[in-house]
């Protein structure tokens, strides 16, 4: 949380290119109080790209500007596929719940304007609106996702319910008064959140009038509410307009807002800002991303979502979203439930809470008559986990991205997801850093493009670059493996080589996509044995099998047995889910086709044993029933015994027989199964240049993704050079000492020479004589037994630091010494 | 809507506040529970008498300015407004001016008897400390303004009494309204086209269940109004008489009852919530290497919270440090602690009570940490993302600060996380929290 919240308020937003470069974790933890120098963010600056920051991990000479275009360019390439299909599920992905949630909203608004409309209404009826309609929306701990869940359910609900929407968040509500005015000038300041997804329009976001803050009550507000009403009834253009979502939910966005017009009567001031706004807002927005044409996905879902909904009541409700409910100071919150419902027939607000934990909480923080003020409707949005499923599988085992994670990259962002956060954002981030990292630190990487874009780079490939790729490990085991002349050929003839790296390549395509059917036909096979030794998830199986061979691991072997313990039903279920994977995915692959076939082939023997057996079944009881005994029900009487014993024994006799055949059939499957898997199923670094097109040091990611305060502190006081970057500090070894560091560096290298009791004096003189070097020759005979009293007054700083870092702290035990509280020198 | 059953009310509210040109009181307190008829038999009273009236809900009043601008533009009839500017409306922010404008206001309409409703006065107490002294001597600030201030609240006065220059304001309690004058209330619910026999009997069923759970007439209400269908569906579709109450109550019974367990939680339904926590349940389970565990033993299901993994353990450990002493850290999570004195069983049995009814306590920093890497056993190394989960856990509430006198060396906190919570979250983990609970170890 630290680092995140400083990540966000520091005045300038650090993106995770700059972080990656420039700005370490030091920087943002807070250990020297040194202020980077930060180009000044003017509009019309030049934007500083993530370009001037690629650097190159090796050495390339001459190479390297060209080397530096060519990465950087797949670089861009990919993450636009990435970027591309993640919004796409970003849009898609709580489609459901907000349909259902927007559903209601819209219900309850009709609802409560009916009433609002008529307030002579007979008593009883007002009485029974009494309460405030809330949507009690349960989004889950994870927090980074959450803004980007409210920035759609937001641009979702302008478009369909209504302009008015006023977003609230438990940091800038500490007090009612704080409270109050965020929403009321956010409901009649409106239309802004539109804009804000680009911040650096955030000027933009007072659309509508300017509100006082001394103006912010609730009698102003249904007022102005009152006004809306009317002036939408004089211009029925706006609210009656044919919605044709369809076509342009953007545009309505805007014009479909009452306050199109100025007020008649507005002093010139108010037409002044918003409306200008509004309008120099919209054509930039247009401009911005011009990819947003018709039929882009969260168009799609807007309008699918919309053309559900009945036409927009002239009378929209104000809605209130309460982001994060539980950091609300209760009595803040019973408060604003409290004049809502009081004000409910002035002016129609619907509310939504956002809960992270349990729709309990609204009622534990709110009070007992608050909560009766309230009429909730509990929806759930979709779990992270389902989401980072679905992120999985569509962006890191589809064949439309040509970079892939290795395995031990996949299970570090994984790890970190489930242990750390469920936030699929973070997850998408680290993802981003795997990407950047492969582009800038693998040569190789100038090849990992989309395969359509291939041939033509390759053509441009000098021998110098091409040299980088013979050098791959991967590719000499090829070459090795390859007949002597072959050899020769590969490693002399340049376009003899292109032409096989090309091929190779296209196969490591081929290759994958098939090793992610085959990743998911596992996960069907799989997921439904007790305790699950392969996980449920294809995630689970998708770690096992990306960094080693899936048939050799333990877990395989406990899965195995399971399937081979597996009844006919189950195992038959279970068949049909492979086939269902299959099915979906073989495309034009030949051995799954196969595979498809081959599967089919036996399930079909599977059932028509069942229906054998079936008829074997009715055939021995009949021959029990001749018997006379009536089959299984055997009456136990003393008489009996012996017969019972002979009956058993006959059974016992015949089970063996009888299940063997399923039981080889069944042994059939697994092995056909099982030596797929073995010949299709390798992880990725068998296939010859893989480096290209995998990405696996999860080492160099983990220093980015993993933020180690400690050891952060650690390094920024034993060598500040590596944060600070400044000329003065550069030190030729660790543990040298210089006088140009930072006092409190000096202080802390020193502090590690001593024992668990440092004496104060002794380490004053120390410093002192480090420090002081500088003016020595000068004033050397002056300097006798006296110190400087800046030079004291410095040391005293640098001490009291440490101990507010906690490296010591004063004691008792001897005088003028300080405990060390660390141990060693590191 | 007319009163009734406050008759003494509003004959004593009448006669205090006079007739027509006679001097109103400085102030009147109307006390009495919430849904008591106050405002109502307040607003009945100054509508018959005709006195120019300004309703005032003190909850919004953050501040006084919003109470003087208020009830001056209630009283003028101005509306507060942003298009109308300024200017108009008028500005007052101090006692002062709220005088000066009163007389000028009551001036240019004739001198008019006025009156302002305050509801809720208790929170004014909280406002400013000159604001409810003020209000109770307007009479005295205003001396040719005939104005009265009606104070509400569900307090006692004795409440109002801590302010320095406090006026007794009149009195007029109004008690809980009896079960019959409940049921006369109640009646006047009735929709036109029943027959008021039928209602009648549908009233005191409602009321013979619910007069248990709460006297409120506001929740009472509310019930009858939601009950209402389904007591009549049988009489519309024919299959009972009207008057045949008994197969009515056996109809209506079972929902009753069932909507008992809901009184003041006004949710409207949960199906889809409960649609996806399911699927949740079954996404942790799988989430985590553990053994399956039998979803039944869920035991609420909306005790279930989805957390990380690593957030789970820390608040475990969190709920471990709040409530085992600290002394039996070592007992608990250190693989060889010597052997336990007998002499200490005598003292346990105390404690053993005391610690869960005292409720959690508050424990340093450094001992979660250290609780919370012996119960996860594999290694971790303490990185950022660890210290993030804790402050995550803290603004979901399920930790809470607790006082400590330097918040930045050694910062504590307390669990305040429900039981069942931690309940459900040690299952997902696997973790035998009562092995690890002092007092049942
Ligand atoms: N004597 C009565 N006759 C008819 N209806 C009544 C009576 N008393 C209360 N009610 C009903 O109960 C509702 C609540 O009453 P009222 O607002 O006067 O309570 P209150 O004492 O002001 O409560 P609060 O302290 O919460 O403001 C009224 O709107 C009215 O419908
Ligand atoms: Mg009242």
């Amino acid at each position: 949380m630290v680092i995140q919240q400083r990540y966000q308020t520091s005045s300038v937003t650090i993106t995770w290119d700059e972080l990656y470069n420039g700005a370490k974790l030091g920087d943002l933890i807070g250990v020297f109080a040194f202020k980077r120098q930060r180009q000044s963010k003017s509009k019309n600056g030049p934007r500083v790209s993530t370009l001037d920051y690629w650097s190159q991990a090796l050495e390339w000479g001459e190479e390297g500007e060209a080397f530096k275009e060519l990465t950087y360019r797949n670089y861009t390439r990919c993450w636009t596929i990435a970027s591309d299909i993640l919004q796409e599920l970003q849009d898609n992905i709580h489609s459901r719940v907000f349909q259902s949630l927007i559903t209601y909203i819209d219900r309850a608004g009709r609802k409560l304007t009916s009433l609002t409309v008529a307030p002579d209404l007979p008593s009883s009826l007002v009485h029974s609106l009494a309460s405030v309609p809330t949507a009690c929306l349960v989004t889950g701990v994870n927090m980074p996702d959450r803004d980007a869940t409210f920035d759609s359910l937001v641009g979702l609900l302008r478009a369909s319910v209504t302009p008015h929407v006023a977003r609230l968040q438990s940091k800038e509500c500490s007090t009612l008064r704080a409270a109050m005015y965020k929403m009321i000038s956010q409901l009649i300041g409106g239309g802004g959140w539109a804009t804000l997804e680009d911040d650096e329009e955030e000027e933009v976001v007072m659309a509508g009038p300017k509100v006082k803050r001394r103006q912010c009550t609730m009698a102003v507000l249904s007022v102005w509410y009152r006004e809306q009403l009317s002036t939408g009834e004089e211009d029925p253009g706006h609210t009656k307009s044919p919605i044709k979502a369809t076509q342009s939910p953007r545009k309505r966005a805007y014009p479909s807002s009452p306050r199109k017009k100025p007020f008649p009567g507005s002093p010139s001031k108010l037409s002044r800002s918003p409306v200008k706004r509004a309008l120099s807002g919209s054509p930039s927005k247009t401009e911005r991303d011009p990819q947003e044409v018709e039929g882009s996905p969260r168009k799609k879902i807007k309008s699918s979502i919309i053309s559900q909904l009945p036409e927009r009541s002239s009378k929209p409700p104000l809605v209130v979203i309460l982001e994060d409910l539980e950091s609300f100071h209760p009595r803040v919150l019973s408060d604003l439930v409290l004049i809502c419902s009081e004000y409910r027939q002035a002016v129609p607000i619907v509310l939504v809470f956002g809960v992270a934990t349990t729709p309990d909480k609204v009622h534990q923080s709110l009070s007992h008559n608050a909560s009766a003020c309230l009429a909730m409707e509990v929806f759930r949005a979709e779990p992270s986990t389902h989401y980072l499923t679905r992120v999985i599988e569509k962006v890191l085992m589809s064949t439309k991205l040509p970079f892939h994670l290795g395995g031990r990259p996949f299970k570090l962002l994984l790890d970190i997801f489930l242990y750390n956060d469920l936030s699929v954002e973070n997850f998408i981030k680290g993802l981003k850093v795997c990407m950047m990292e492969h582009f800038m630190g693998h040569a190789s990487s100038v090849l990992c493009c989309p395969a359509a874009n291939r041939p033509a780079l390759l053509r441009n490939v000098t021998s110098a670059q091409l040299d980088l790729v013979r050098k791959l490990p991967s590719f000499k085991t090829f070459v090795e493996a390859a007949p002597p002349k072959e050899q020769v050929a590969l490693l002399l003839d340049d376009s003899h080589t292109k032409e096989v790296i090309l091929s190779l390549l296209d196969k490591v395509d081929v290759w994958y996509a098939r090793f992610c059917v085959l990743v998911k036909v596992v996960n069907a096979l799989t997921n439904r044995i007790p305790g699950a030794p392969l996980g449920r998830q294809v995630r689970e199986v998708l770690a096992v099998c990306l960094s080693r061979p899936l048939v050799d691991t333990e877990e395989f072997q406990e899965a195995e047995k399971g399937v081979r313990n597996m009844a006919r039903e189950e195992l038959l279920t279970v068949l049909q889910n492979v086939l269902d994977v299959l099915k979906e995915h073989h495309g034009e692959d030949k051995v799954l086709s196969e595979l498809l076939n081959e599967v089919s082939l036996l399930m079909g023997r599977l059932s028509s044993m069942d229906q054998l057996t079936q008829t074997e079944e009715e055939e021995e009881e009949e021959e029990a029933s001749a018997d006379g005994s009536g089959g299984a029900a055997v009456t136990l009487g003393p008489s009996d015994r012996f017969r019972l014993r002979e009956k058993l024994l006959e059974m016992a006799k015949k089970k063996p027989k009888k299940s063997s055949k399923y039981e080889s059939l069944r042994s059939e499957v697994v092995h056909f199964l099982s030596d797929t898997f073995t010949s299709h199923l390798q992880p990725p670094t068998s296939q010859p240049l893989h480096e290209v097109l995998f990405f696996h040091s999860s080492q160099a990611v983990k220093r980015q993704l993993v933020g180690l305060p400690r050891p952060a502190l650690t390094t920024a006081l034993a060598n500040p050079h590596h944060y600070l970057q400044c000329k003065c500090c550069q030190l030729e070894e660790p543990s040298s000492l210089v006088t140009s560091l930072p006092d409190l560096s000096v202080a802390y290298k020193l502090h590690l020479e001593c024992g668990r009791l440092i004496n104060l004096y002794d380490w004053l003189q120390a410093f002192v004589s480090v420090v002081g070097q500088e003016d020595e020759e000068d004033e050397s005979s002056a300097r006798s037994k006296k110190i400087d009293e800046k030079l004291q007054a410095r040391f005293v700083l640098a001490v009291s630091e440490l101990q507010f870092l906690g490296f010591i702290k004063p004691t008792k035990r001897k005088t003028d010494h300080v405990a060390r509280l660390t141990w060693g020198a590191c | 809507m007319e009163v009734c059953g406050r008759d003494a009310q509003v004959k004593l509210l009448t006669g205090l506040l006079g007739q027509e040109g006679t001097l109103m009181p400085s102030s009147v307190f109307l006390h009495g529970h919430s849904g008591t008829g106050k405002t109502l038999v307040a607003r009945h009273v100054l509508q018959c008498l005709g006195v120019l009236m300004s309703h005032i809900n003190c909850i919004e009043v953050y501040c006084p300015q919003v109470l003087f601008e208020a009830v001056l533009s209630q009283l003028t009839g101005s509306v507060p407004s942003l298009t109308t500017g300024q200017s108009s409306s008028i500005s007052c922010d101090s006692l002062g001016e709220f005088v000066h404008h009163l007389a000028t206001v009551s001036h240019t309409l004739g001198q008019p008897r006025m009156a302002i409703m305050l509801e809720h006065s208790e929170r004014l107490r909280d406002c400013a400390a000159n604001i409810l002294p003020g209000l109770c001597r307007l009479q005295e600030l205003t001396p040719d303004v005939n104005i009265t201030v009606i104070f509400m609240s569900t307090l006692s006065l004795e409440k109002f009494r801590i302010s320095t220059g406090f006026m007794e304001p009149l009195v007029v309690h109004f008690p809980q309204y009896s079960k019959d004058e409940l049921l006369k209330i109640l009646e006047k619910l009735r929709p036109p086209t029943t027959s008021e026999e039928f209602f009648k009997n549908y009233i005191s069923l409602v009321l013979s269940v619910f007069y248990h759970a709460t006297r409120d007439l506001a929740e009472l209400m509310h019930q009858v109004q939601q009950h209402f269908e389904v007591y009549r569906e049988p009489v519309v579709q024919g299959e009972v008489e009207e008057d045949d109450v008994r197969r009515l109550w056996r109809n209506i019974e079972p929902h009753l009852k069932k909507a008992m367990s809901t009184v003041y939680l006004r949710e409207v339904s949960r199906t889809h919530y409960d649609k996806m926590q399911k699927l949740i349940e079954t996404n942790t389970k799988d989430l985590l290497p553990s053994e399956s565990i039998g979803l039944d033993s869920f035991s609420s299901k909306t005790a279930m919270v989805e957390l990380p993994l690593y957030s789970r353990y820390l608040l475990v450990a969190a709920h471990l440090a709040s409530y085992n002493p600290a002394r039996t850290d070592r007992r608990f999570f250190m693989k060889h602690h010597g052997k336990q004195r007998k002499t200490q069983a005598s003292i346990k049995a105390k404690e053993r009570c005391s610690s869960h009814l005292v409720g959690p306590k508050s424990f340093p920093l450094d001992r979660l940490m250290a609780i919370f890497y012996s119960i996860v056993e594999e290694e971790i190394t303490p990185t950022a993302s660890l210290f993030t989960q804790l402050s995550t856990l803290l603004s979901l509430q399920l930790l809470i600060p607790s006082g400590g006198d330097d918040a930045l060396q050694n910062p504590k906190y307390k669990c305040v996380a429900p039981h069942e919570v931690v309940h459900s979250v040690c299952k997902s983990i696997n973790f035998d929290l009562s092995r690890y609970t002092y007092g049942q170890a």
